[in-house]
């Protein structure tokens, strides 16, 4: 038997805005869809997984609980070989999903050129290319050592890590210390500055932190970001107030355990040099919330986001290691004066963990001063914001965007979601220039691509 | 002190909103002082005068509007600018404005558990999958878009009835549920026919006559054009027919279609006779039906109206006539000129036109939707002989809309047919209502006032007073350019052709 | 039955274009130079002034046209006919469309009325003035002389000991371009000082018909929005809402003041600025 409801009518118009406007004008209710198109991929993978929808939700709120349960906390440092599981001398770990060593890009492989002179296995630029395609170094991602590195996210052994932990459920993450702006390691450079510096950070930053978080015994990264979200950072392109403070509650301490003066004086110039330094916390923060939430069967939402350069790769909590890619796009971005699109290189880093975790470009309504330096204009900082809410399982009531009246900002990515309202996530990123060791020429707010994802629903329909 | 300026160029604001704006500024922390004002040199000298005169202004015309920030450091500065920036670019109004809009199904429903129906326009390609979506939250549909599959209508019609839903469509143009227009449709008032059809102007054909006559409907559903096959089987044109029959506010049931196919034809006979209702049932084409003491039978969608407005009233049902059914002594058309042309934007009284012609000579006329499929017309445009065109038919809305929106097509064709010599009459429907074009007797008036005085020009206009383009007013600016106007699609095309067989008597 | 994937193209504007009145001061003609686009009007220059297009939020005048339609934005042209007006491409009959009629208003004779009826629209008016407004920073006491706001108050408290004392030159460069606004609030108060002198046409006194004529003499072509209004106060050409509140105070049995309501929701300060200088006018009469 069919049932009316009495009254006027509440319709939901999808398609012809006219029929909506003669809705209202009649004297009813019509609230509209602003329907797009579907991808135009096989219809019968989305009705497959829609059939599962209520195992697959139910799978998806136990791995959002366990994102929104977690507590990251800096537990101190230690040195990558002797810390990061899996290291060991002949490894080389990098951003993005697995690459081999001639599809990578340039600053990925400057970087590692860098890394190798660092450590010593090679004495020039040259004899570094050769041994890093020799087939003695290996290379795998640092998602796949608990790690996350920015840029090219180059870890070699001898590099110092923070180490994050999860208090809730006990897992570890790890990211080395972030070098600065500029000619740096991590956008490929590898000119003896460039080794002279990390050599420094290995013999003075390292030990002044080391010591100061020891003595601190944790720092709540929680806490932190909370906070710093609430002060205008998305902690991915802006960090000023992450890194602000980090030194606040530092400082006692670095005093404390101060041995010299140059060096802790130093250290504080560093630091308050590089309104990045918290994104290396804020990184290995994310990955150790959503290494927590792996493995949950039948969960359709990502647990990693990110780009080596050449490929863009997610993983998903339902499909345990699984990588699935697609290439990494050249961002339409903001670039600095005498750059353009044709510089650029094709978005890199791991930084996307940040957005993965419901940071970074998904809670950039907290920021709207960095959307201007990306090119956009305030309200679109809301808009990507609010969109990203219909493609996510949940909301995060830990990190509040207060543009948004303290609304919790949008977490849980659901692949599903993305491919069925034909939205990616999107990420808030620096653009490298193509060219090693150059640096950076622009930073946009970019959709993710769309394969990966359609990848993902796809191995999803066949373990289902 | 920081102070900051923008120009506001090509972005034209009130001064409420510039008033606002600087309020709203002021209220930040850390800003001293805000101001939007007009560039000229006298305020230009009391910012000046403030230390507000900051060199981004200098590029500013005398017309500009400026708004300079003073703020305690650079940061809040760049923030106010930044807010600002936002307070202006607000985007413009359309008119959806203040309607909630929402990414898919699935988020509108969950957010709305209020929601009774889902109106889906988009192409055919989509329409199922997004008909599914609707129907699994819970939400009546109609689908409006064509080129739906058979195979998914009949699905998307079982998964709809096992949750007590309407599935209306595809191909469905028109409906009015709880007075609300779907589509296509007219103001009607509420009253106690309930109408069931398979046609969409065929149901505004009737609920117009209905209002006419100073009835008014309690629903009107549409089932889509193919409801009726036996492949469908009927399915809504049963389930509606049902909720009109329990239905404690409908008295009278009308139901038009195109002559299901005979299985679904005994199921509704069947249902018909459970009840003491009177069922007006109209198929477009005489039709041997089973006498059944509540069931009344016609092919005329005028009489379909008259019937069933005289059951609600409890008014004899006998001799229901077609008003003046006289000669035409003097029909007014050129000497030597030949035919009548039929141009239709309602496919339903493009077929009852031709059955008209049927009865008024003895044989179908052409058509490119013919009744008789032999008497299929290839080329509208230029065929020496009677046709009836159904511009709402495929091979002309490709590229276009419909031609009840726009009417390009039809005034091109109708300046063409015109200036034919051997065209005798032509036979216009003006259709009104929501969904509508807003002034279509304007739209053509200005082709009629040019036609040959010797051409009989023929409308019905299909709409209420109350309708947006407003029925009587339309009528009067149709006569004013000496067309013959009436508001019953049966007594129009009944007049062309009655004048059109008068003229040939007199050849 | 349509294929819903194409849609109608854009023709232009939407459903059911009403125009609602037209002002009989607008010659017939095609117009496209548009001056300026706003929320609630557009601007389109004709002769030595504007004409507007403009939403129902404006009231009827001589040089408008109001029409219910929110997308002004998208106006490109428009042109008047006698029967129609044709915006863009759209076509809207004038057959019954209501003719705003420019009053004819014949001088003051008895001021009794009108006196009690300022008076009374006068101390309602300084209730209810918005503190923006160029009555109120006039007023206003302990300003910040450092701010904006600060200095622009002293500029009107200056300018309006100068009118009281018949220095008039000064007095109209304490006002001309000054203040917040589209139209900057000065303009307005002058103008509105212009619309009292005249309408209360008891310019006797030879002094203060130099003021008058100092004020028609002020450059005010500098902003033709500006000039427009000055062009209708000059020569009484109000438009609904100054006409229903002119007639109200010549009216004996109730003072005008939901008029004067009107007029104050004009604009930010508009409004209020205008009855400013207005009411200035009739004090110094």
């Amino acid at each position: 038997m069919i049932k009316i409801n009495k009254g006027k009518l509440k319709v939901l118009n999808v398609g012809l805005d006219s029929f909506a406007s003669d809705i209202t004008a009649a004297g009813h209710e019509a609230v509209k869809v602003a329907w797009r198109p579907p991808l135009d991929f096989d219809i019968a993978i989305l009705e497959n997984l829609n059939k599962q929808s209520a195992v697959i939700s139910a799978a998806n709120d136990e791995a959002l609980a366990r994102i929104q349960k977690g507590r990251p906390l800096l537990v101190g440092m230690g040195i990558a070989r002797d810390v990061i599981p899996g290291m060991h001398e002949d490894l080389i770990l990098h951003a993005g999903p697995p690459i081999t060593w001639e599809r990578m890009c340039g600053p990925m492989r400057g970087a590692i050129i860098g890394a190798l002179i660092y450590e010593g296995r090679a004495a020039n630029p040259e004899a570094a290319e050769s041994l890093a395609a020799s087939g003695e170094i290996k290379y795998a991602p640092c998602h796949e050592h608990n790690a996350v590195g920015p840029m090219a996210g180059i870890i070699s052994p001898s590099m110092p890590v923070f180490i994050i932990q999860n208090e809730s459920f006990g897992n570890f993450s790890y990211a080395t210390q972030n070098e600065g702006l500029g000619k740096v390691l991590r956008y490929g450079a590898f000119s003896p500055e460039v080794i002279e510096r990390l050599k420094w950070m290995d013999r003075v930053l390292y030990p002044v932190l080391n010591r100061a978080i020891e003595a601190l015994g944790r720092i709540d990264l929680q806490s932190l970001i909370s906070q710093a979200l609430h002060m205008g950072d998305e902690v991915h392109n802006r960090n000023r107030a992450g890194t602000s403070l980090l030194i606040r509650q530092l400082a006692p301490a670095l005093l404390k355990t101060m041995q010299n003066v140059e060096d802790t004086t130093s250290v504080l110039n560093f630091i308050n040099g590089n309104d990045h330094f918290f994104l290396n916390l804020s990184m290995p923060a994310a990955k150790a919330v959503l290494d927590a939430a792996r493995d949950v069967p039948n969960s359709s939402l990502a647990v990693v986001m990110c780009r080596n350069g050449t490929d863009f790769g997610i993983q998903l909590s339902g499909t345990g290691n699984q990588w699935f890619t697609g290439p990494a796009l050249v961002p339409d971005a903001l670039y600095f004066p005498g750059y353009s699109k044709a510089d650029a290189n094709p978005d890199i880093g791991d930084s996307a963990i940040t957005e993965t975790a419901g940071w970074g470009g998904f809670a950039i309504a907290a920021a709207p001063a960095i959307v201007q330096f990306v090119g956009g204009k305030a309200p679109d900082a809301l808009n990507y914001t609010l969109s990203m809410y219909e493609i996510c399982h949940g909301e995060n009531s830990q990190y509040q965007i207060p543009a948004l009246d303290f609304r919790g900002t949008p977490v849980g990515i659901d692949v599903i979601k993305v491919v069925e309202n034909n939205l990616s996530p999107v990420i808030d990123t620096g653009v490298a220039h193509k060219d090693p060791g150059v640096g950076q020429v622009g930073a946009g707010v970019v959709n993710a691509p769309m394969e990966p994802f359609i990848k993902a629903c796809q191995a999803l329909t066949r373990i289902l | 002190m920081i102070v900051k300026a923008k120009i506001i160029q090509g972005k034209y604001l009130d001064s409420v909103r510039l008033m606002l704006i600087s309020q709203e500024l002021r209220k930040l922390q850390e800003i001293k002082d805000a101001v939007a004002i007009v560039a000229n040199k006298e305020n230009r000298q009391i910012l000046a005068d403030t230390g507000m005169l900051v060199p981004e202004i200098s590029s500013a015309l005398e017309t500009d509007i400026v708004i300079v920030i003073k703020a305690a450091d650079e940061t809040s500065a760049q923030a106010a600018l930044i807010h600002a920036e936002a307070l202006i670019s607000e985007p413009t109004k359309s008119q959806t404005t203040g309607m909630q809009s929402y990414r898919s199904i699935r988020a509108a429903a969950s957010k709305r558990q209020d929601l009774d129906l889902c109106l889906i326009s988009v192409a055919g390609k989509y329409a199922a999958r997004e008909a599914a979506a609707s129907i699994s939250e819970g939400l009546h549909v109609m689908i409006f878009s064509d080129n739906v599959s058979m195979a998914d209508e009949l699905r998307l019609k079982q998964e709809a009835l096992a949750k007590g839903l309407l599935m209306m469509g595809p191909d469905c143009g028109t409906a009015i549920i709880n007075g609300c227009p779907l589509g296509f449709a007219n103001h009607v008032p509420a009253g106690e026919i309930g109408i069931v059809s398979a046609s969409g102007t065929g149901l505004q054909e009737v609920s117009v006559a209905i209002a006419h006559r100073g009835m008014g409907i309690s629903q009107a559903f549409g089932t889509g054009g193919r409801d009726g096959k036996a492949e469908i089987g009927g399915l809504m044109l049963s389930a509606t027919l049902d909720y009109l029959i329990n239905d404690p506010d409908t008295k009278v049931i009308l139901m038009i279609a195109k002559t299901p196919d005979p299985e679904v034809r005994e199921r509704l006979w069947t249902q018909i006779a459970t009840t003491a209702k009177p069922v007006v049932v109209n198929f477009l084409k005489p039709l041997k039906v089973p006498k059944l003491p509540n069931m009344f039978y016609t092919h005329y969608l005028d009489h379909s109206a008259e019937l069933a407005c005289r059951l609600v009233q409890g008014f004899s049902v006998e001799s229901i006539e077609s008003d003046t059914e006289e000669e035409i002594s003097t029909p007014k058309i050129g000497k030597n000129r030949k035919y009548i042309v039929g141009l239709y934007s309602g496919g339903t009284l493009c077929y009852e036109a031709q059955q008209l012609y049927y009865e008024t000579f003895g044989q179908y006329p052409p058509s490119n939707t013919p009744i008789d499929p032999a008497c299929i017309c290839d080329d509208p445009f230029h065929g020496r002989s009677d046709r009836f065109i159904d511009l709402g038919s495929d091979e002309f809305t490709v590229g276009r809309a419909h031609p009840m929106i726009d009417f390009s097509l039809r005034m091109k064709l109708l300046e063409h047919v015109s200036a034919q010599p051997d065209t005798a009459a032509i036979l216009i429907d003006v259709v009104l209502g929501y969904g509508s074009h807003p002034d279509p007797a304007g739209e053509i008036v200005p082709i009629l006032r040019s036609i040959d005085p010797g051409i009989l020009v023929v409308c019905n206009v299909l709409g209420t007073e109350s309708d947006p383009q407003n029925a009587i007013k339309q009528v009067q600016i149709l006569e004013s350019a000496r067309a013959s106007v009436f508001t019953s699609h049966h007594t129009a095309a009944s007049y062309a052709l009655r004048a059109l067989q008068s003229h040939r008597r007199m050849l | 039955m349509p294929h819903p994937s194409v849609l109608p193209e854009d023709r232009g504007l939407g459903l059911s274009l009403t125009l609602l009145s037209r002002g009989d001061q607008i010659p017939p003609g095609f117009y496209n130079r548009i001056h300026s686009t706003f929320k609630h009007a557009v601007n389109f220059h004709c002769d030595s002034h504007l004409i507007a297009l403009c939403t129902p939020e404006i009231c009827p005048g001589p040089w408008r046209m109001v029409i219910d339609y929110e997308m002004l934005e998208r106006v490109q042209s428009i042109e008047l006919k006698i029967d129609q007006m044709i915006i863009d491409r759209e076509i809207i009959k004038l057959r019954d469309c209501p003719v705003y009629t420019t009053p004819v208003f014949k001088p003051v004779r008895d001021t009794a009325i009108p006196d009690q009826n300022l008076r009374l629209c006068k101390a309602r008016f300084t209730q209810d003035a918005t503190p923006e407004c160029v009555w109120a920073l006039a007023h206003a006491e302990d300003m910040d002389f450092g701010s904006f706001k600060g200095r622009l108050a002293s500029a009107y408290k200056l300018g309006y000991s100068l009118f009281r004392e018949h220095h008039v030159v000064q007095a109209i460069t304490c006002f001309k371009g000054k203040g917040y606004g589209l139209t900057p609030g000065g303009d307005d108060f002058l103008i509105g000082m212009v619309l009292g002198f005249t309408w209360l046409g008891r310019v006797q006194k030879k002094e203060l018909s130099e003021i008058l004529h100092l004020l028609l003499n002020a450059s005010w072509s500098d902003n033709l929005l500006v000039y427009t209004f000055f062009l209708q106060a000059r020569n009484l050409w109000v438009d609904q809402n100054w006409k229903d509140f002119l007639t109200g105070l010549e009216a004996p049995s109730q003072a005008p003041v939901s008029a004067m309501g009107k007029i104050m929701q004009q604009g930010a300060s508009s409004g209020y600025d205008i009855l400013s200088g207005f009411f200035f006018a009739w004090e110094l009469i």
